[in-house]
């Protein structure tokens, strides 16, 4: 279905900015739709549009929806022309509509299509049975999944500490979280494809060095980390070259690798994750296989040390594993890594509507 | 006439093309020129009178050319004889100075801002940001206001995690490489 979305007043210009796709036969249907103050410039050679739009879904499955992904495209292959918003943790029952806010600023070359200036596309939708409908070009399948057993992970954690600790336990591991998420360290990336600046590459082998890995090995994680070295110069440093081995019984066909960065004064950096070499990875149960190359980082923080582990695993059949609840404070990455967005949605209900809102919310799961 | 032959040439460049001193492809040029160009034309033409006036004087005053070449042949060997100065300057000296030269703007270029070859996403605390050239960041999504958000670089994408205010939900806005 095509729904073409008349331009405001502020797109005078360009009749037409935004158009909403879905395959035939979707679960979703979009039932409306406002731009906003959505606007269009022209920069140079370049427009930029400017989206401040919200599309309302209906869930017309028989399942909970718990998370879904748009495709935002105004450019398929221009620098900053492809986006996507997704909405993870969401439980909408059947029949019910919800909103999906698109705030997000596109580029896309000049002079303007006959057509819409972006399309918004459903990438998948995620149910409550794991079920998943989408044409899945962004991958939406596995991050939805990913985030829904984090979802479900997190929860049964914070339940547990109310069946145990009762309302006033659920109360400091909340304001714990809160806090861990307020001072946990962020470090600005930037992230470019190929060697970074113009003279990089013999320069760095002037003044760079090779540092190397140290790897947490968290309990029941299907891979083991091998090896790990990076070129590092200041705070800037190459693609990781990571290697990993399958100790599972079952063939692999995605994994992340968390990449931890450490700085002069001691203070630990998520860095960013670092997926397979191959985007069609088939690693066999014993054999081993490498990150991703050819991307450079620049990091703003000197890097002192670094450290890697496993941070998900999506096996051949679709099953995904994720770190334990458990695992992750052994290894102490509650401080490092971003909460889930379980986690967030839930210190966030509890931050505004308190812990009786909190405790009925778990409670419907 | 081309664009080649539009500019006037300069009266130095015609003062020799009317004396013949000019290489092929000059020569080719200023003809292609004169073809549509009567002021030029008459510019080379009037060159030409003047050169052909030179000729028609008569002999060049008496020069006693002999006596000439013999006082510049003893300056020259004066000057061979007279000691000359050590050399301050060594050419292997050159290759060092070449490669220290080398090694600070190496050293200077790993520690400064150049410009990047390619487009460069970004995350900083003002959202997610596109990076081209040396000068131009786009922030391609907002850090929402008041409102903690999470930054995470995945490969090619930038993705930023925030509440929405309003409905509490979770939303996760991703930027892509290309």
């Amino acid at each position: 279905m095509w729904l073409g979305v008349a331009a405001g007043t502020a797109l005078a210009q360009s009749p037409q900015l935004l158009e909403f796709r879905t395959a035939p036969g979707a679960p979703l249907a979009v039932v409306g739709t406002d731009l906003g103050d959505s606007r269009v410039q022209n920069r140079g050679g370049a427009m930029v549009l400017d989206l401040h739009a919200t599309v309302t879904l209906r869930n017309n499955g028989a399942q909970s929806v718990r998370g879904v992904t748009l495709l935002v495209l105004a450019q398929e292959m221009s620098p900053g022309g492809k986006g996507s918003v997704a909405v993870p943790s969401l439980n909408v029952p059947p029949g019910r509509n919800f909103p999906v806010k698109i705030n997000l600023r596109l580029l896309r070359p000049l002079p303007a299509p006959a057509g819409p200036l972006v399309e918004v596309g459903l990438d998948g939708v995620l149910f409550s049975d794991l079920s998943f409908f989408g044409p899945n070009r962004l991958e939406s399948r596995r991050v939805l999944t990913a985030w829904e057993l984090e979802a479900r992970r997190d929860r049964e954690y914070f339940k547990a500490v109310l069946d145990q600790q009762g309302a006033e336990g659920l109360q400091r591991e909340m304001l714990a979280s809160l806090s861990r998420q307020q001072s946990r360290p962020r470090l600005d990336v930037q992230v470019s494809r190929g060697p970074n600046r113009a003279i990089s590459a013999a320069v760095n082998a002037l003044t760079g060095k090779n540092v190397s890995f140290a790897f947490l090995k968290l309990p029941g994680a299907p891979l083991d980390p091998l090896t790990g070295v990076a070129h590092v110069s200041a705070d800037e440093a190459g693609s990781p070259h990571i290697e990993v081995t399958n100790r599972s019984d079952r063939p692999v066909r995605y994994f992340e690798v968390g990449w931890i960065v450490k700085d002069a004064g001691g203070r630990e950096y998520l860095a960013g994750t670092i997926p397979p070499e191959t985007a069609a990875l088939d690693l066999r149960p014993g054999k081993t296989a490498a990150t991703l190359q050819g991307r450079s980082y620049k990091l703003g923080s000197e890097i002192a040390a670094m450290s890697g582990f496993i941070s998900q695993v999506e096996f051949a059949d679709g099953s995904l594993w994720i770190p334990s609840r458990k695992a992750l404070g052994e290894g102490s990455l509650l401080g490092i890594l971003p909460a889930s967005p379980e986690e967030q949605r839930l210190g966030e209900l509890y931050r505004t509507k308190g812990l009786q809102a909190l405790a009925e919310e778990l409670g419907k799961f | 006439m081309t664009t080649l032959f539009l500019r006037h040439p300069g009266e130095d460049q015609l003062a020799l093309f009317a004396g013949g001193e000019l290489g092929p492809l000059a020569r080719w040029r200023i003809e292609g020129h004169l073809n549509g160009c009567d002021a030029c034309r008459q510019t080379v033409s009037e060159f030409f009178e003047v050169r052909s006036q030179v000729m028609d004087l008569g002999d060049l005053p008496h020069v006693d050319w002999a006596a000439c070449g013999e006082r510049i042949r003893r300056d020259l060997e004066r000057a061979r004889q007279e000691p000359r100065p050590a050399p301050v300057w060594r050419p292997a000296w050159g290759a060092a100075v070449a490669f220290a030269v080398l090694l600070v703007a190496g050293v200077y270029v790993a520690r400064h801002e150049l410009t990047p070859l390619g487009p460069v996403l970004g995350a900083s605390a003002g959202g997610v940001e596109l990076r081209v050239g040396s000068g131009q960041v786009l922030t391609l999504v907002h850090a929402a206001d008041g409102a903690p958000v999470q930054r995470l670089v995945v490969s090619g994408a930038v993705s930023a995690r925030s509440v929405d205010q309003e409905t509490g939900n979770i939303t996760v806005t991703n930027v892509y490489a290309q």
